[in-house]
């Protein structure tokens, strides 16, 4: 490393000591929860952070982010209009508030979460001692993406995690609703969203994180973690919605393990943010498993976004299936790079991964590396990429309908993205994203045409 | 294990056919490289001043570079002091008719399949045959040089042509474009020249043979293929190499440049010795390929069949900077036994309405593992290009791997990119319908691949693709999936 990357690497480690100490909980220091993140930022201070060096962070630098000194942020009141604001329409959910990191119970709403599930902050949950040990084995896993700096860093940092328990046979019906507010402070903040979720044998849980930025939030960086473990024939749905300002960033590590006959489906739109990071990982712990991963970029201005997914295939008859699509405008980065990895004993695999990209401005760049690594030769493996722009056939088509040109352009860069969005589970959801994409692309239609 | 599995064993435990050593007596330098060495190539070869500094200036630089380790193989770490560095047939023979040759390099050339007179008469091939660093036999350079096309030794043409050589070595790879490139500027001892000058078509197929034969004699050889405005050439680059327990490095460099509406076509057939069955000894294949399609509506095509080297590292390259210019990639990659192969192509759109296509068709035996790694790379002023890729890889047997690393860096809007990639393995139900047709497991399987590779060989000129069907068969015998 050349020292230049070193000395920055040192003040990051500087400032993130002072947070670290400032931080303490206010319980003794025998205490589970401290001791758990003393561990984890003991591991933090022995990994380097990556740099493009890194080959899984050859296209993105977090340089960026590293040399800001960022600061906690504080809990500042949330007004009633923009609490429902954050309302999906048609969707009755159980409402989770962060601000700034920090959790808002006032105005959060878990009436309707049902009675068997349990649903406590991780320092809390940490006094139990079979709770404990479950969290300690999810977060010793670094396999896949998971071999970065930020998640110690998560758990070193994080103080308003969330760990949520759905016991056998149990099936929440309405989702849980995760919003992280970011809200205007003096000084770029920075927050560590986490969230411990057990789905036992056989349960059904619907998350859906949804990030946002208040007007005039500034600079914020959002550095989240998600472990998921799901029991056998446990289902999961897991809904990520980034719309956070032009400013800020995010690293988003979420760290799955599925057991038999279980069904893990991801689902991630990002549409804000100046540099976002998404590393998704899936192990397949036992046969029979499903894996969806379904996710949508649109970047415009100079917009970064960055999705890492793995999959480990080490056990047979498991399918997994990858879809990701994005638009980019203006001098907007994409960057894809998904692995599958198909272990020897992983036969009768079914895995498919497609990446396409719409690429609308010159500026634009994308960069997309879909890897296959397979050991296993009874398998049934493939993956695509496409980069291009718009079939300008497909375009006159629907002029000479009497479609104009702009609308035109929209409706197929709707329809493009649509195929995605479309795989949703929840039919609210859909539309919302739906409604959420169109206005994004009207955006950048307009910024071309002027 | 199930039937088909023991008759893919069986296969498998088949002897490499081409291993022998001739004995022919070789002038060789000790072991080891400094500056002295590179001097003493240099000035065993006669070449002038300029080619001399060009190989003192890659050696510094090697000195200072790190070997990578990027690739997804494993290999002990070479000693680098441990190499000869030079080695030459003793009695540098000048020939008028192969008579006047080494009786016992005939005779390991007729082993090999390819007897010289042969291929003078049937095949109107000429064939530059090199064993170990230097030029023995050049054939048909009378008739190639009536054309006022240049086909010879590396060392003949710095003898003959310096100006030539002084303009284009080095201009698409240069000396220190990376550690075996570097390797190979400062050591190497020689290799194959070809000149087409403006609007003259090659009449044949030109060839060369590289063999390895002096043990632990490194060889870098170098190929410099310079195609004028309007011209058009295939190359022909065939190799088998005799048994060694010892790892052989082979850091070869080729250049391709074509200009203005040229064509170079370039096809190698490479049976390098893999190792034996327990994945000792075998060849080293580090090698820089790298074409520059330098004019509009210039064309490079690379053809490539790779069955042999325990391991096998390259990446024939093209760098589209002319507009309209193409560049193509066709490759199967076998591996049985131990043998690594990390191999793919880089494709460079830099000119405008350029265009490429990779196919490359993997097939994993054994414990091996083979990996295709490629670039596409469209730079910001590459309007209208496009790219078709397709990568699929044949697994037999369930002890091998098959890996796909590709990377699209895609910086123009008006690009098309599509690339795609399969991993399968021969089925159950393809095996016994042709079997129930009367054909052998065997015969079977063989056809199942050839059908498979078949997109790449038939880009093969005609004599390299029976070669390399008989290739692949003897690469895979027994395999069963």
């Amino acid at each position: 490393m050349s020292t230049v990357l070193q000395e920055k690497q040192t003040s990051t480690r500087a400032w993130l000591e002072e947070r670290f100490q400032e931080s303490a909980s206010d319980k003794p220091a025998d205490h589970a929860y401290r001791q758990f993140r003393r561990d984890a930022y003991k591991q933090l201070q022995a990994m380097e952070f990556p740099t493009r060096r890194d080959e899984d962070w050859k296209y993105t630098s977090v340089n960026r982010i590293l040399i800001t000194p960022f600061q906690y942020g504080r809990l500042t009141p949330v007004s009633a209009a923009e609490l429902a604001g954050t309302q999906i329409p048609g969707l009755d959910t159980i409402r989770l508030v962060f601000v700034n990191g920090n959790w808002d119970p006032s105005l959060s709403d878990m009436d309707h979460l049902p009675e068997s599930c349990t649903l406590l902050p991780v320092e809390q949950a940490m006094e139990d001692t079979a709770i404990r040990n479950w969290i300690q084995a999810q977060s010793e896993y670094t396999g896949g993406t998971g071999q970065n700096a930020f998640l110690p860093m998560n758990l070193a940092l994080g103080n308003h995690g969330i760990y949520l328990h759905i016991p056998k046979n149990e099936t929440v019906n309405r989702p849980i609703h995760f919003i992280y507010f970011n809200t205007p402070g003096d000084q770029p903040h920075f927050s560590h969203p986490q969230i411990f979720l057990h789905a036992e044998q056989s349960s059904t849980v619907t998350i859906i994180e949804d990030h946002r930025a208040l007007a005039g939030a500034g600079t914020c960086f959002t550095n989240a973690g998600v472990w998921v473990d799901l029991e056998a024939n446990a289902q999961v749905h897991h809904y990520r919605l980034q719309q956070q300002n032009a400013e800020s960033y995010q690293i988003h590590n979420t760290q799955v393990h599925q057991d038999r006959d279980s069904v893990y489906n991801s689902y991630v739109v990002d549409l804000g943010g100046r540099i976002i990071r998404n590393n998704l990982s899936t192990e397949l712990d036992d046969s029979n498993t499903e894996t969806h991963y379904y996710g949508v970029y649109l970047a415009d201005g100079e917009q970064q976004m960055d999705n890492q997914t793995f999959i480990d295939h080490a056990m047979p008859h498991c399918q997994s299936n990858e879809l990701y699509k994005g638009i980019l405008s203006d001098r907007a980065r994409g960057v894809f790079n998904g692995k599958v990895l198909v272990r020897q004993d992983a036969q009768k695999t079914n895995a498919f991964q497609q990446n396409s990209s719409l690429v609308l401005s010159n500026g634009a760049v994308m960069d997309a590396k879909p890897q296959l690594e397979i050991y296993a030769d009874d398998v049934r493996c493939s993956h695509g990429a496409t980069i291009g722009h718009l079939d300008e056939s497909s375009v006159f088509y629907l002029r000479s309908r009497g479609i104009p040109e702009p609308q035109a352009r929209l409706l197929l860069q709707q329809a493009f993205v649509g195929e995605v969005i479309h795989n949703m589970h929840l039919e609210p959801m859909i539309e919302y994203v739906d409604a959420l994409i169109a206005t994004k692309l009207n955006a950048l239609t307009s910024v071309e045409q002027s | 294990m199930s039937d088909s599995m023991q008759t893919l064993e069986q296969h498998t435990q088949s002897d490499y056919k081409y291993g022998f050593t001739s004995e022919i007596d070789t002038e060789t330098l000790p072991k080891g490289l400094n500056e002295e060495v590179v001097r003493q190539i240099s000035a065993k070869k006669n070449e002038p001043a300029f080619l001399t500094e060009w190989r003192l200036e890659a050696f510094r630089k090697w000195q200072q570079m790190t070997e990578p380790h990027w690739p997804k193989v494993t290999y002990p770490a070479i000693d680098y002091q441990d190499i000869i560095y030079y080695a030459a047939p003793k009695k540098k023979p000048v020939l008028n008719s192969l008579d006047e040759a080494d009786p016992e390099l005939v005779r390991t050339f007729e082993r090999l399949g390819i007897p010289l007179e042969e291929q003078k008469i049937l095949a109107g091939v000429a064939v530059d045959a090199v064993l170990d660093s230097v030029s023995v036999k050049t054939t048909y350079k009378e008739k190639l040089a009536e054309l006022g096309i240049i086909f010879s030794s590396f060392s003949e043409a710095v003898h003959d042509h310096p100006e030539l050589i002084k303009k284009y070595l080095g201009s698409v790879v240069s000396n220190q474009d990376n550690y075996f490139a570097a390797l190979n500027a400062a050591v190497f001892s020689d290799g194959s020249f070809v000149f087409v000058p403006k609007g003259v078509r090659c009449p044949m197929e030109l060839s060369t043979y590289f063999r390895i034969n002096t043990a632990n004699t490194g060889q870098f050889e170098r190929t410099l293929i310079v195609a004028e405005e309007g011209s058009y050439v295939s190359y022909l680059e065939g190799c088998t190499a005799p048994m060694r327990d010892e790892n052989q490095l082979h850091a070869a460099v080729v250049e391709l440049i074509a200009l203005d509406n040229a064509e170079i076509k370039y096809s190698t057939v490479q049976n390098w010795y893999p190792g034996d069955k327990e994945g000792k000894g075998g060849i080293y294949n580090f090698v820089t390929k790298r074409g520059l399609c330098a004019g509009v509506r210039s064309k490079i095509s690379w053809t490539q069949v790779e069955t042999g080297s325990s391991i096998t590292w390259k990446y024939p390259s093209c760098i589209l900077r002319g507009d309209n210019s193409i560049g193509e990639f066709y490759s199967v990659a076998v591996t049985n036994n131990y043998q690594q192969a990390d191999t793919g192509t880089k494709m460079i759109h830099i000119g405008k309405n350029t265009r490429s296509t990779i196919i490359s068709k993997g097939i994993s035996a054994g414990r091996s593992n083979n990996s295709y790694r490629g670039l596409v790379k469209v730079g910001r002023n590459a309007d209208n290009a496009h790219n078709f890729s397709q990568c699929d890889s044949l697994l037999m047997g369930d002890r091998c791997g098959a890996h796909t690393f590709p990377y699209l860096e895609i910086e123009n809007n008006s690009a098309r990119v599509e690339h795609e990639a399969t991993t399968s393995k021969i089925g159950e139900d393809q095996l016994f319908y042709l079997q129930q047709r009367g054909l052998s497991e065997e015969d079977a399987i063989n056809m199942i691949v050839n059908g498979y590779c078949k997109e790449v060989f038939n880009e093969l000129p005609m004599e390299f693709a029976v070669e390399a069907q008989k290739l692949l068969a003897i690469s895979l015998e027994g395999s069963v999936g």
